[in-house]
């Protein structure tokens, strides 16, 4: 009997039942395989973030809701993915890139050697003429005049191409470039309508994108003043500065710009320019730049 | 007739003379302490590299040069340069002459109270040495530039 039901025991487990366990294997890798593609997907690493205050309180870049479906350039620090882009990387573990929240400023990063900004033209006022002067990158090029604002850039010929003045709009046609640095917002404190502002600078993106529809713009936030100056003046105060810089977060989470926060690498713990920051309150001083520079050269994004 | 024309042919070698001018030199770092220390600036100057300096003169400098700008605030700078040939003093010139003009014409709407230092500029060539001031007192800052030049 004992025989037997050896006998019985051992064909119960060889056949049609063996091809059926090796199936069942099969079928549980392949839903396993499935199952660490989708969890490769969901990148962790986002940094919580919080609404910009005052010029110089630093914002610390938040996560995104949702995956998104254009997945283009991470703006995670710490992640090792954030230099790949989504669709071109040739490791097939390598996880696609969570889209990039253009509604947060730029996040900090390893900083870029300066032949980072070769192909880039820094786009200002007098405020970027003295940063062009004591601490821009030397291969960058400058358009900027000391009176510029958000409308004269479409009329002001003030940049030479050969032997001609060309407004900055035209010049910008004449140029190779890949990145654009925009700093404007001081000379129009003044204006009425922080709208017409935001509506002319929107304009300014938008020439850009038709000179160079790949081109990386980069906002640059308005630099605040000294509390001196702030405090006695009412047009150049920090309050003001503080309410167009919202204008310009906002605009570029529009226009999927890139807004770098500049202000926080130069303002005091108060959020103002440093006293011995600036002759005049408002222009900061070669230091200043220096700051301003170094900020740059940690904020930037894959291109 | 022999004595008139050695005569003559002496007072043209005088004359020649006396056109050509004597060869000026300047030191031209202690020209700019002077100046930077004469209180002819409002704003604090600070020292600019050439190939900078360039970028915002719209000329090339490419000469032993002493060039203090300031930061925006007001119009005011401080160019020496030392040119070494009267073809390029007389480039710089011509640059320098352009770039007075359009300051002038970019802070009459931006800053007009300083439109009175560009237009009060010493803009001047001294032998091949070609210096640009641009002042609050353009009076203060002549009369050290007179201390080396004449």
């Amino acid at each position: 009997m004992y025989r037997q039901n050896r006998y019985r025991r051992r064909r119960r487990v060889g056949g049609v039942p063996m091809v059926l366990l090796a199936v069942l294997l099969v079928v549980m890798a392949g839903v396993l395989y499935g199952c660490a593609q989708a969890q490769g997907r969901q990148v962790p690493g986002q940094q919580a973030g919080a609404p910009e205050g005052e010029p110089g309180q630093a914002a610390e870049p938040e996560g995104p809701d949702d995956a998104g479906e254009e997945p283009v350039i991470s703006n995670g620090t710490d992640d090792g993915a954030a230099g790949d882009q989504a669709g071109e990387s040739g490791d097939a573990q390598a996880a696609p890139e969570e889209p990039y929240d253009y509604s947060q400023p730029v996040p900090e990063r390893a900083a870029v050697e300066d032949s980072y900004f070769d192909d880039a033209v820094f786009i200002g006022n007098s405020i970027t003429e003295g940063f062009m002067l004591y601490a821009g990158p030397s291969g960058a090029a400058y358009m900027t005049d000391i009176g510029l604002m958000v409308d004269t850039v479409f009329t002001d010929q003030c940049v030479t191409v050969g032997d001609k003045k060309l407004t900055v709009m035209d010049a910008l046609k004449q140029t190779d470039f890949s990145k654009v640095y925009i700093m404007l917002g001081t000379n129009e404190l003044g204006w009425v309508y922080g709208s017409v502002y935001q509506e002319y600078y929107g304009r300014i993106i938008d020439g850009i994108r038709e000179a160079n529809p790949d081109a990386v713009i980069y906002i640059q936030s308005i630099l605040p003043v000294t509390a001196e100056k702030s405090e006695s003046d009412k047009i150049y105060n920090n309050e003001r500065i503080t309410e167009f810089n919202g204008l310009l977060r906002s605009l570029a989470e529009e226009k999927q710009a890139y807004y770098v926060n500049v202000a926080e690498g130069v303002a005091d713990e108060n959020g103002c320019l440093p006293e011995d920051g600036s002759f005049d309150g408002v222009h900061p001083t070669p230091d200043c730049c220096k700051q301003w520079m170094d900020y740059l050269r940690t904020h930037t994004v894959e291109a | 007739m022999k004595r008139v024309a050695v005569l003559l042919l002496a007072l043209l070698v005088c004359l020649t003379g006396c056109g050509g001018g004597e060869e000026i030199t300047i030191k031209i770092e202690d020209l700019a302490d002077d100046l930077l220390e004469s209180g002819a600036f409002g704003e604090t100057l600070y020292q600019v590299e050439a190939d900078r300096a360039s970028l915002l003169l719209g000329v090339e400098v490419d000469c032993p040069a002493q060039i203090w700008i300031g930061t925006g605030a007001t119009a005011e700078e401080l160019l020496i340069l030392d040119a070494g040939d009267d073809q390029e003093a007389q480039t710089l010139m011509e640059g320098l002459e352009q770039h007075v003009a359009d300051q002038t014409a970019s802070y009459a709407s931006y800053l007009p109270g300083e439109v009175y230092k560009l237009e009060n500029a010493i803009l001047e060539r001294y032998g091949n040495y070609v210096i640009l001031c641009v002042a609050a007192d353009a009076a203060a800052a002549q009369s050290v530039i007179d201390g080396y030049v004449k």
